[in-house]
């Protein structure tokens, strides 16, 4: 799970999120099923809250140097 | 009152001044000479000390005094110069000191733009028809991009624009692509930084730059940033000019925004409505579970009610007491048959007393004699085949026998037609009863009872 956490973008995370809160919607699973997948719901709900949370934004401005695009902090 | 050279009457003289201001009103009240477009060349250009220019359109025919003021100068941006050919946009007007007569410049550009436009809307036909404009091409711009890609001026207000936008509305990387958005070179700039974002990767592009005339919004015109725009590798946004104009790229581009700030906008999400759909989501999580926890909990209890204990001791009183009643039931056909038994044994008793036995051995003797010895053996077979009968009988007996059990101290419980009784039910206080033990009965009143 920790390393789907790293490997997960917000998009997939919210898709996913959206997905299996859907299928809990439904209410065609078994009872553990949907506790497992309410787990999982949790855990990406968290996810998304931390990366909307965490506000990491960051402006760079893209410079070229002898052919290679490299990036530098702008401002 | 004098007249004129041909007899008719006219009016005393006026001044000059008076002339002159008629003369003024006329040429700036109809309108005729108002709000039009000059085109020509300039000659004799000077500036005055206090800002003003002063110049002479000429064409092969005639020529057309010009003034530009300070204040139009300072907003214009290029100054005129000799000889240059260019439009001016103006109203005649009537310099009333001098008498003359001249155009009053409020705006003046080179005179290519005609070829501008004529040019702007070839292109436009062309890349239409091409169908690269097409709304199906069009593609949907991602829902949370990680990363923006703005290629414009790295000086001008479109990337402070978006960059405000972006500071309140979504948690994301904006790499500026710089480029030149006029001049010669801008073009080729500006292909060159989407280039470059291609190449380093971004979920969306914004291109733009600030409002302008045709002039100024050119290069976003030019056909190689339109094909590069139309083959970007990911979405892009146009955001060239301002709401009215429109530049080949905006056609070309997945969206159009009027604003640098409004393209900014498009790109990112609402970080509020997000969160606000982020818990809205959770939310019906929580109660999607909540219900089939409810569901399950309904589903438990149905199946535990019957499980439940109280529920099992009704059943088993309700077994105890079916059981209580087969083995009354039981019980009374065994007493009946015992009875009967009893009766038999009696019979039997009676019948194969010694006495009896003895009798028919003496009159089976008295008929031996009589018979002669020839009997005597049958006569003895015949009582040894009773014997073992009645051994096997007493035998079988003694099996079945009921009052064996009364042997053991149980006593066995006859109402008054005789009948055993088989439950505290069939006798109430006050009745008597008959106890029959193993060696005599008892007559016993009943007192008290109890059911259980």
């Amino acid at each position: 799970m920790d390393e789907d956490k790293k490997e997960l973008s917000f998009e997939e995370a919210m898709a996913e999120l959206e997905e299996l809160v859907q299928k809990l919607d439904e209410g065609e699973l078994g009872l553990e099923e949907s506790l497992e997948i309410y787990e999982r719901a949790v855990v990406l709900r968290d996810l998304c809250r931390e990366r909307l949370e965490a506000y990491d934004r960051r402006v760079r401005k893209l410079m070229e140097k002898d052919g290679e695009i490299d990036l530098e902090e702008f401002e | 009152m004098p007249a004129d050279p041909k007899g008719r009457t006219v009016s005393g003289p006026v001044t000059v001044t008076e002339f002159n201001t008629v003369a003024r009103r006329l040429l700036v009240d109809s309108g005729a000479l108002r709000d039009v477009w000059v085109s020509g060349e300039i000659s004799n250009l000077k500036r005055s000390a206090a800002g003003h220019y002063y110049f002479t359109l000429k064409d092969e025919g005639s020529e057309l005094s010009c003034t530009l003021f300070r204040g139009v100068a300072s907003r214009l941006k290029r100054t005129p110069e000799d000889k240059e050919k260019v439009v001016a946009f103006g109203h005649a007007d009537l310099y009333l000191p001098r008498g003359s007569y001249q155009f009053n410049v409020a705006d003046l550009r080179a005179e290519g733009i005609g070829d501008l436009h004529a040019r702007f809307q070839e292109l436009k036909e062309r890349l239409r028809e091409e169908g690269l404009f097409d709304e199906e091409r069009k593609r949907p711009l991602p829902r949370y991009p990680d990363r923006v890609g703005v290629v414009t001026s790295s000086t001008g207000s479109v990337i402070r624009d978006i960059i405000n936008v972006a500071s309140r509305r979504y948690p994301c990387e904006i790499v500026l692509a710089p480029a030149q958005v006029q001049g010669e070179n801008a073009a080729r700039s500006i292909v060159k930084a989407m280039g470059s974002l291609e190449v380093l990767g971004v979920d969306v592009m914004i291109i733009g730059r600030g409002g302008g005339s045709l002039e100024d919004l050119w290069p976003f015109n030019e056909e190689t940033v339109a094909r590069a725009v139309h083959a970007c590798a990911v979405p892009v946004i146009s955001a060239v000019g301002h709401e009215t104009d429109f530049s080949i790229s905006d056609f070309v581009a997945d969206r159009r925004a009027e604003t640098p700030s409004a393209a900014a906008e498009m790109a990112l999400p609402d970080l509020s409505l997000e969160l606000r759909h982020l818990m809205q989501v959770s939310l019906h999580a929580d109660r999607a579970l909540a219900r089939r926890l409810k569901d399950a909990g309904r589903d438990f209890r149905a199946a535990d009610q019957r499980l439940a204990p109280r529920r099992a001791a009704e059943r088993l009183a309700q077994m105890m007491q079916r059981a209580d009643e087969l083995s009354a039931l039981a019980a009374k056909a065994a007493a009946a048959r015992s009875e009967r038994l009893a009766a038999r044994l009696d019979r039997w008793e009676y019948r194969l007393s010694p006495l009896h036995a003895a009798d028919d051995i003496a009159s089976a003797a008295r008929s031996c004699d009589e018979l002669g010895m020839r009997a005597d053996a049958s006569a003895a077979r015949l009582m040894r085949d009773r014997r073992s009968a009645l051994e096997s009988l007493e035998g079988r007996m003694e099996a079945l026998d009921p009052l064996r059990v009364l042997d053991r101290g149980y006593g066995m419980l006859l109402d008054q037609e005789g009948s055993p009784v088989g439950s505290v039910r069939s006798v109430d206080p006050g009745d008597t009863v008959t106890v029959r033990m193993h060696d005599g009965s008892l007559r016993a009143e009943v007192r008290d009872k109890e059911v259980y």
